[in-house]
């Protein structure tokens, strides 16, 4: 299923499950849904480096002047020949949530007063480097900063990827979990 | 010895009395029989004398009895002159008198003996029994099932309400081992079977201790009573828990490790999948590929750290471990 933010109300919340072959393209179906619903988007990646999702983005065809970045990972992988980018901002390491937490906070604030919208790429590989009770933690902080900005917020994770408690307690944070491999609402 | 010395003196205070009555009877027989002529009347007497000889030494006083009777057929046929058949008659009675209640004697003896026995034989079951109860390790307590009150407590049933036996008995049992409403006792009211159940027993202190219990109906002094014996299962309830904290620690280890291991190794799995097709397609600078390749590579180094964290947390809940072990897990 092609996944269109006509699956989820403004200013929602939610957790898009994918599969792990298919995460990748679901990020770009995303971001897509979102740039045709006129959204600014703040894209965290802990999994990619963000170099390579805008040179993905442009592969198709999605224009980058609305998508903000917070890049976890290039500088942790000593991509330091890589060329910055603007509209990015770097962190050290992916396991460090208060440098990650500061750089959406001031993401966030960079768009005050546009529709925007944050795509988090994603919670499987963040669990690479912070234990899950962590994670759960950090999704409830940045699910309340989204909702005091009227902003909405996409989870991306890996479906039979997180256990089914930890999933749970991820729901309560969110408007809905959506299955977008069997377009059924979790 | 007290026993032996009052035994003793009772032995010769009866021989004694037996000696006064025979020199007595004698004494009648001499004075009465022989100077006086008159044979019959006193010989009555003889039966005090040979009756309590009958009673104290049963059939041993028969031998009295025949040299009564020998004595009063002499002095009557021999001396005084007169028939024989009189003072023979007289001297049959002793010595059938004292039969008989010689006899009856021995039978009184032997009940009283056989009730003697049954009594120390009771008495005997009732200090071990008494042993028992107060030795057994598991609490006890008699409770009237009318009243609900408490009868009886063994030493392990006070030290585990911690009263005194004197606050405890007389007491409402549900104050401690039922902690039911009045009204409401499980067993006289709700007719509910009370067999190894886990309850709880509360203490003076107002802890509540965990109990197995079993409540048995049992027949004391003719009355219906309640039996309900307990264990303290405390040591039992702990090892429970630890049981559970150990089970929830390794399903926690379990589910943390099919998340931070299994998954992240899937997650690198198909990041390299995705940088080889993208190398084959010609999409990635140098730059671009080496630093995919340190980063998938610094997630594997992660991974492995994760692996270790994991084996930390598990290993420092456990005290049976080697040092070593410990060691090989951890680095």
């Amino acid at each position: 299923m092609v996944f269109t933010l006509k699956d989820t109300q403004e200013n929602e919340l939610c957790i898009v499950l994918a599969s792990a072959a298919g995460i990748r393209n679901k990020n770009i179906e995303v971001i897509r849904a979102a740039i045709d619903k006129d959204y600014y988007i703040i894209v965290v990646t802990t999994n990619q480096l963000a170099g390579i999702l805008k040179k993905n983005y442009e592969k198709h065809g999605i224009p980058d002047e609305k998508i903000y970045f917070v890049d976890a990972v290039t500088n942790y992988a000593g991509g330091t020949n890589i060329p910055r980018m603007k509209n990015c901002r770097y962190i050290s390491n992916p396991g460090n949530l208060t440098d990650m937490g500061i750089a959406i906070i001031e993401s966030i604030k960079d768009l005050e007063g546009k529709k925007a919208c944050l795509l988090l790429d994603s919670i499987n590989s963040m669990l690479i480097y912070i234990p899950s009770h962590n994670i759960t933690k950090f999704i409830h902080f940045i699910s309340n900063k989204l909702r005091i900005q009227n902003l909405s917020g996409i989870f991306l994770m890996v479906e039979k990827g997180i256990d089914p408690d930890v999933l749970s307690q991820l729901t309560t944070f969110v408007d809905e979990v959506i299955d977008s491999e069997k377009s059924d609402i979790v | 010895m007290a026993r032996f010395s009052t035994s003793f003196s009772e032995e010769r205070m009866k021989i004694l009395t037996l000696i006064i009555l025979a020199v007595i009877c004698i004494s009648l027989e001499i004075l009465m029989h022989l100077y006086l002529g008159v044979s019959i009347g006193y010989t009555h007497f003889f039966y005090v004398l040979l009756v309590l000889a009958a009673i104290w030494y049963q059939k041993k006083a028969v031998v009295l009895a025949v040299i009564l009777a020998i004595t009063h057929i002499a002095v009557g046929y021999f001396i005084a002159g007169e028939s024989i058949w009189a003072p023979a008659l007289r001297g049959a009675m002793f010595v059938i008198v004292t039969l008989l209640v010689a006899i009856l004697s021995e039978e009184l003896e032997g009940a009283r003996k056989q009730l003697v026995r049954e009594k120390e034989l009771l008495s005997e079951s009732e200090g071990k029994l008494k042993v028992i109860f107060d030795s057994i390790q598991t609490g006890i307590v008699i409770v009237d099932p009318v009243t609900h009150n408490i009868v009886e407590a063994n030493p392990v049933a006070i030290r585990l309400i911690g009263l005194p036996t004197e606050e405890i008995v007389g007491k409402v049992c549900h104050h401690f081992i039922c902690p039911a409403d009045t009204g409401k006792c499980p067993i006289t009211d709700l007719g509910n079977e009370v067999d190894n159940a886990e309850r709880v027993l509360l203490t003076a202190k107002g802890e509540k201790v965990p109990i197995i219990k079993t409540v048995t109906p049992i027949y004391l002094d003719g009355r219906e009573h309640l039996l309900e014996s307990f264990m303290d299962i405390t040591e039992r309830k702990l090892a429970e828990v630890r049981l559970k904290e150990i089970n929830e620690r390794y399903i926690g280890y379990i589910k943390e490790a099919a998340m931070r291991l299994k998954n992240p190794v899937e997650v690198v799995g198909q990041n390299i999948a995705l940088l080889g097709e993208g190398i084959k397609n010609g999409d990635f600078s140098e730059d671009e590929i080496v630093s995919q390749l340190m980063l998938q590579s610094k997630n594997m180094e992660q991974i492995q750290e994760n692996l270790r964290d994991l084996n930390k947390t598990i290993v420092d809940g456990f005290g049976e471990l080697s040092p070593a072990s410990k060691k090989f897990l951890t680095e």
